[in-house]
């Protein structure tokens, strides 16, 4: 009777072993790390990708407003003068502004990144601060 | 006693099937939400690339255009002139533009020129 009860008793704590082993803290702490671990990496994907349209996003204004002060310039140039509203209809730009040394001209309405280009030119004799900007 | 072991193993072998399976789904889920991250990386690494290399094909043609009115560009570029040579589109994804100052063209034998204002 009393070897009865001890062999029940073994084989109920093998089952609970095995149970406990089967739905363990060790096991529910691995699916947390692998989910977490999945969804950090998803994150750091998207962020990767995110950075790499940002930056080449900034390369393109950037060089924008230095073709546009490279353009300005040239209209100076031939003594034309420069109409911002064309070069935003051109461009499909919202914003534009151009400054020569103190005279500060500007079109549309800036909403979102605005991206500016300075330089100097030689005006006659004077030296003049040229900001063409374009967002 | 032994039939009761039978049954209780046959119960735990159908969990371990259902377990597994559950297993392969999970992983399956996981695998395709993987795919479409790492595709949607792609896809976003391909764009930048592309807006990269256009903005850059802009700039060196209005760079030379300023410097050399009519020149002619004896290259390839990643870019097709589009809208009357006022906007450069990329090769890769037409969506992708390019606003131009000066207008560019194309002959019959595939080189590009700045067009005259």
């Amino acid at each position: 009777m009393c070897k009865a009860n001890s062999r029940s008793a073994q084989a109920i704590g093998a089952n609970a072993l095995r149970e406990r082993g089967f739905w363990s803290v060790d096991a529910a702490f691995a699916l947390v790390l692998a989910v977490a671990m999945f969804a950090i990496f998803s994150a750091m994907l998207h962020s990767a990708g995110m950075t790499a349209v940002r930056g080449a996003d900034d390369a393109s204004g950037a060089l924008l407003s230095a073709r546009f002060s490279s353009y300005a310039l040239e209209m100076m140039e031939r003594g034309e003068q420069v109409e911002l509203a064309s070069v935003l209809e051109r461009t499909g730009k919202n914003y534009t502004s151009l400054r020569l040394g103190d005279a500060f001209d500007d079109a549309g309405e800036a909403s979102g990144a605005v991206y500016c280009t300075g330089r100097l030119y030689v005006n006659g004799s004077t030296m003049v601060k040229m900001e063409a900007c374009i967002g | 006693m032994a039939s009761l072991r039978e049954s209780r193993l046959g119960q735990t072998s159908l969990e371990a099937l259902l377990a597994f399976a559950a297993l392969l789904c999970a992983l399956a889920v996981l695998a395709h939400a993987a795919r479409a991250q790492a595709d949607a990386f792609a896809s976003a690494v391909d764009k930048a690339d592309a807006r990269t290399a256009l903005a850059r094909e802009a700039f060196y043609i209005d760079l030379s255009a300023s410097i050399m009115p009519h020149a002619s560009l004896q290259r390839s570029l990643s870019g097709v002139p589009v809208a009357e040579g006022e906007w450069l589109a990329s090769n890769a994804s037409g969506a992708l533009r390019e606003p131009l100052f000066h207008k560019i063209s194309v002959d019959a034998d595939g080189r590009y020129y700045v067009q005259s204002e």
